[in-house]
């Protein structure tokens, strides 16, 4: 008999514990010629904002030693144009949809979730308040994400504006991570996504100037896998909803280390511009592991860390 | 398009830190069109992280047609080329492509039948031109100039591989160690004063700096200029936003709307 990948989160079933991590797959027909989408357990999208953002001046992406520094600003061409035209070629693969938004104001959220919830094809929202790479006006200084009260209050009014499950995807970027799922959480979160991007950033020595045209961007990639892991262990151990872990993910063995430590399921970001079949050879990976340690269900695994 | 673990057939220095590879990739070879690209890992370790794209610089085929094996010239220019430059014949590259949109071929011109087609390289950028030039020449009566330019002798390119297809060859060298001195942009100048433009199109593949030039010198002449663009590319294939360049309608990916544009579209600031 195989094993049962199969996992809940809110009222999402999942076949599998992973799918791509949001704007690491874009829209395009590109990966479906190199991968099988419909095998993931979910499909993220690239953050929609309620109107067009033509994202930040390039350069937007830079290498660092195992990392990637990304500042594309959430470059998209807004809610509507993605209900009208980009929502039918992501529903082909048949598998749930989770739509990733983000705003400039708590409003913007409850508009988005509002239009959104009438999308039958969407399955999930998950709250974008961790993107580092844009300007969050008057409202604030930092990132949502980074603060208890608009944590709160964004995730409450995205729980006022639907009944699909709704993700809070948390940035790292913040001195108690714990303090902030919590808020996430007493604002109706059914899930937390954890965690974005790293703030950082290169500088061409020659030229003494930063590599981003944006100065700073978002680190991701292996360099940030331990940091991520960590998070994820400590949120698991104090909150009690499910969690996605993310960070650095890149093989089984990383999927596994976050699953063992307290992650429901796992997402895969910028493991995918390395290998674009990557996602599907960790849910492979899974499940050989499942098998060898002779566990029926990948859900036996969750939390088990020996600590 | 597919990724695929292409074998190295071989790996040759062609200058100092120049290296000309030969893979076996005939899904690849029998699609790719001029100035689309391949996107390589160079090795399986995590530093350097990400592929590395690279134009193909000839298709080698054993029927008219159909190809089976890509050709990629590159320059060592950082850690991935570096590793890529230890790579040996009979190892397998994980590669994907081909990638992007090439450079169109029928020639335009402003009006009337095209007579001319004006290829103008700089540095490494000469890579992508010499599969150009082999499309343009068996596809075409019109006559195929190739402006090549490098700051000495020894990094000039392919200047042979043109001339066997019967290409107008001019060279130019920053230091004057060979053929002109100067930029290989005041060779396009000098020869656009000489022909008839409205007939002509550029091809051009370089530095940004030198595109920049080219597009003045094009809006100057009142002649298309097509140009290949560089930027960071990320995952090569439309998902991640990274590798955007301004244009007159906005942020346009350069490996999937590019790596070729009209050079007049492109807003550089």
């Amino acid at each position: 008999m195989g094993v049962d990948l199969s996992v809940e989160i809110g009222k999402l079933k999942l076949s599998t514990p992973l799918w791509v991590a949001s704007g690491t797959f874009g829209y395009e027909d590109t990966y479906e010629k190199l991968t099988d989408p419909s095998r993931l357990g979910a499909l993220v999208t690239k953050t929609v904002t309620l109107k067009p953002r033509p994202g930040n001046s390039p350069p937007r992406v830079v290498e660092t030693p195992a990392g990637l520094l990304n500042s594309i600003g959430l470059q998209n061409e807004g809610v509507d144009d993605f209900i009208k035209n980009k929502i039918r070629q992501l529903a082909k693969f048949e598998v749930p949809i989770i739509v990733s938004i983000a705003g400039e104001r708590i409003e913007d959220y409850a508009e988005l979730a509002q239009k959104l919830d009438q999308v039958e094809e969407v399955e999930a929202l998950e709250i974008n308040i961790s993107c580092p790479n844009v300007d969050y006006g008057e409202e604030g200084e930092c990132l949502f994400a980074q603060d208890l009260y608009m944590t709160y209050g964004v995730v409450k009014a995205v729980r006022e504006s639907t009944r699909k499950t709704i993700i809070a995807k948390l940035s790292p970027n913040v001195t108690n991570i714990v303090a902030i799922a919590q808020a996430a959480y007493d604002g109706g979160a059914d899930a937390l996504a954890l965690v974005n991007t790293f703030l950082g950033m290169a500088v061409d020595i020659d030229k003494k100037r930063p590599k981003l045209g944006n100065i700073r961007g978002g680190l991701s990639g292996p360099a940030i896998k331990p940091i991520a892991l960590y998070m994820v262990y400590e949120v698991a151990k104090s909150i009690k909803l499910p969690i996605i872990g993310m960070g650095g993910i890149i093989s089984a063995t990383d999927a596994l280390e976050f699953i063992i430590s307290g992650a429901t399921a796992v997402a895969v970001g910028t493991g995918n511009f390395i290998n674009p079949r990557v996602a599907l050879e960790i849910i492979e990976g899974i499940e050989g592991y499942l098998k060898e340690n002779r566990l029926n269900s990948v859900k036996e695994l969750v939390g088990t860390l020996k600590a | 398009m597919i990724q695929t673990k292409a074998k190295i057939v071989s790996h040759t220095q062609v200058a100092p830190v120049h290296f000309k590879m030969i893979l076996e990739a005939p899904e690849i070879a029998s699609e790719a069109q001029p100035g689309q690209f391949v996107h390589v890992r160079v090795h399986d370790k995590l530093d350097p992280l990400l592929r590395r794209p690279f134009s193909i610089h000839r298709i080698r085929s054993w029927k008219l047609e159909a190809g089976s094996q890509i050709e990629i010239l590159y320059k060592i220019r950082g850690k991935a080329t570096e590793i890529l430059s230890g790579r040996k014949p009979g190892e397998l590259l994980d590669i994907i492509g081909p990638l992007g949109n090439g450079f169109p071929l029928e020639l335009q011109s402003a009006i009337g039948n095209p007579q001319s087609a004006i290829l103008v390289a700089g540095g490494i950028g000469v890579a992508p031109l010499i599969f150009l030039a082999e499309k343009l020449v068996h596809s075409s009566q019109s006559t195929v100039h190739s402006l090549i330019g490098a700051k000495t002798k020894d990094l000039i390119l392919c200047e042979e591989e043109f001339k066997k297809l019967g290409c107008q060859v001019e060279v130019a060298t920053e230091d004057g160690s060979y053929g002109f001195r100067g930029r290989v942009t005041d060779l396009l100048k000098n020869l656009l004063s000489t022909m008839d433009c409205r007939l002509s199109t550029i091809y051009a593949a370089g530095p940004n700096f030198m595109l920049q030039e080219i597009k003045k010198i094009a809006n100057m002449f009142k002649i298309l200029a097509l140009g290949s663009l560089e930027e960071n590319i990320a995952c090569g294939l439309g998902g991640c936003f990274g590798c955007v360049v301004k244009t007159r309608e906005g942020y346009k990916r350069v490996c999937k709307e590019g790596p070729v544009f009209n050079l007049e579209d492109i807003v550089w600031e």
